[in-house]
């Protein structure tokens, strides 16, 4: 299965490349056929060729959102694990708090009196997701901070922290890989759908959630329209997930042995 | 315990002003205001005007200290595209978001235990693979996606539901029985829509959770005292496996309300979430700051009550 998951990524991965612009033809609204595989929308543009454009756009964004989401998150439960005392009640509390405000109402609400382009999309999405990541490192650091490995560096006189990182580094890393590959595809959804409402992508950059705007005034007659972005959609948040399963076993066995299970990093 | 509540209470009381704040602000701070848009039909005297009544020409915090004065008056302001209060929009709109999420969380919670104790109870057994793939592809629905393709096939293809809004034009006018049945036949789609949006995460963690309960020490005692597998499997193993998922409800809570934004969107059930979206086209200030806080408070009003239920069922979470 994980070799399916590969292929996928692959194909999704390497749609990218042929970076056709969609070009206006004479045709309006065909259905699939053989030259328009996937049909042709409103304005006469291949269908194909955006869900492929959109493929780019809408991977970058997910990825690059994730990345951002991942560095904030990782660094601020390193800093809250790491330090102890009143200084991470503090932070956790005041993540508690940042979290408890509804992602998408929050970027709704931004999204519709800033509009920012792409990079700022990018950045809002990530600045939204951090905080299931910092959970995450945070719990991470309190159960190894107190190995014996951990405590030994230290009395060797590696007291600068950025020596101590490099210790808690690598061993956070699996569950924050983990969280990163499945936060992919809740971001490619939340990029998706915020497009549909208009404040993600702008026209007439084809993320696959505008191609749906566009798509979905003509609904039953041009179904082509909406089928197809969807399903791209779901194959590749399909195979993140996969992924970030198969991930999941790999890296982190000993989740299964424990007594209680550990908050795991959904949506 | 009652210490600890009382200063989780206080914990959350700041924590409502912070997030109060930080709406305000963001949005607020934006360049422009709702009444930046060029429209031929009032002169440029007129706007100034408007928004001088409305106060957006005074500098921001003092926008905020009177937005926060009437806040704790219970005015949430003026929504100008609606020509009405936005109290009132919420008052209307609140109850009816909370009727499709709440309803779609509890069936999801009923579905998605079920499935993932199934899931546990026979693990890697046909049912477990089955529906383990068949709940991750509903996991990975776009959630506006999976409504349209609901809307489109169970309404525009089958004739068997209605697409959208929710009450019938005649609904007034019909008698008791059918105006309810009405009711019910425009709630499905959307709540179903949700709901199988939201059971896949949480029969996933349910799985997970009963399969780490299931080999410990007391339920292979049980099983060897010749206590029947399903009382073993639904009684004692999944009392203890419920901990954990009444956190997940604090998780859940915050993604629901921001999916049923997608779905009310797409079936025009008018509910808070659509009227976020609403605020979208027109620059309405006003509803999209209240939605941000009043969405916060929900989560963490369903966030203090998810702690205290799990305290009630979990002796060693009292402080």
């Amino acid at each position: 299965m994980l070799l399916a998951v590969g292929a996928i990524l692959g194909w999704l991965v390497v749609g990218q490349a042929a970076n056709r612009q969609p070009d206006i033809v004479g045709l309006k609204n065909a259905p699939p056929s053989f030259s328009h595989l996937f049909g042709t929308d409103q304005f006469s543009r291949d269908v194909l060729a955006r869900v492929l454009v959109g493929a780019a756009i809408s991977l970058s964004i997910g990825a690059l959102s994730v990345l951002f989401s991942t560095l904030v998150g990782t660094s601020y439960g390193m800093i809250a694990g790491y330090t102890g005392g009143r200084t991470e009640v503090i932070m956790m509390r005041a993540l508690d708090g940042l979290m408890s405000i509804p992602r998408v109402l929050l970027l709704v609400a931004v999204l519709t009196v800033w509009r920012p382009g792409l990079p700022g999309l990018i950045f809002l999405i990530g600045a939204t997701g951090w905080f299931t990541v910092a959970r995450l490192v945070r719990a991470e650091v309190l159960t190894i901070r107190d190995s014996d490995f951990v405590v030994a560096a230290r009395a060797l006189g590696a007291s600068s922290r950025a020596t101590i990182l490099r210790h808690l580094l690598p061993n956070v890393a699996a569950p924050v890989i983990v969280s990163a590959t499945l936060g992919v595809g809740n971001v490619i959804l939340l990029e998706a759908g915020l497009s549909y409402l208009g404040i993600g992508a702008q026209k007439p950059t084809p993320s696959w959630g505008s191609i749906f705007l566009d798509g979905v005034d003509y609904g039953l007659a041009a179904w082509w329209v909406l089928l197809f972005p969807g399903l791209a959609i779901v194959a590749t948040v399909v195979s993140f997930n996969v992924l970030g399963d198969a991930l999941r076993d790999v890296l982190d066995p000993r989740q299964v042995h424990l007594a209680r299970p550990l908050p795991e990093s959904t949506p | 315990m009652r210490r600890a509540f009382v200063a989780r209470l206080w914990q959350s009381l700041i924590v409502v002003a912070v997030v109060t704040a930080i709406s305000f602000l963001l949005i607020h701070a934006a360049p422009g205001d709702p009444f930046s848009y060029e429209n031929s039909r009032i002169s440029i005297a007129q706007r100034d005007q408007l928004r001088a009544e409305a106060g957006y020409d005074k500098p921001l915090p003092e926008q905020f200290v009177r937005y926060t004065w009437r806040l704790l008056h219970g005015r949430f302001g003026y929504s100008f595209p609606h020509h009405a209060y936005v109290s009132e929009l919420l008052a209307a709109t609140i109850p009816r978001t909370l009727a499709l999420a709440g309803i779609s969380l509890l069936l999801s919670f009923l579905l998605g235990m079920a499935v993932g104790v199934l899931q546990a109870a026979r693990r890697d057994g046909w049912f477990d693979r089955i529906s383990s793939s068949v709940l991750l592809v509903f996991y990975s629905l776009p959630d506006f996606w999976a409504a349209l393709m609901a809307a489109l096939v169970f309404a525009q293809w089958w004739h068997l539901l209605p697409a959208s809004g929710m009450t019938d034009p005649m609904h007034d006018y019909m008698p008791f029985w059918r105006a309810l049945g009405d009711r019910l036949s425009h709630f499905v789609l959307p709540c179903a829509t949700l709901t199988l949006l939201t059971v896949a995460g949480i029969a996933r963690y349910q799985r997970t959770a009963m399969l780490e309960v299931l080999p410990l020490d007391y339920v292979r005692v049980a099983r060897a005292k010749g206590v029947p597998e399903k009382s073993i499997v639904w009684r004692h193993a999944l009392r203890t496996a419920l901990a954990p998922m009444i956190t997940l409800l604090g998780v859940l809570f915050p993604a629901l309300l921001g999916g049923s934004v997608f779905v009310e969107k797409v079936f025009q059930w008018p509910g808070m979430g659509l009227l976020a979206v609403s605020g979208i086209e027109s620059r309405d200030y006003d509803v999209v700051t209240a939605t941000v806080i009043v969405g916060s408070l929900m989560v963490i009003a369903g966030n203090l009550i998810a702690d205290l239920l799990h305290a009630a069922l979990d002796p060693r979470v009292r402080a």
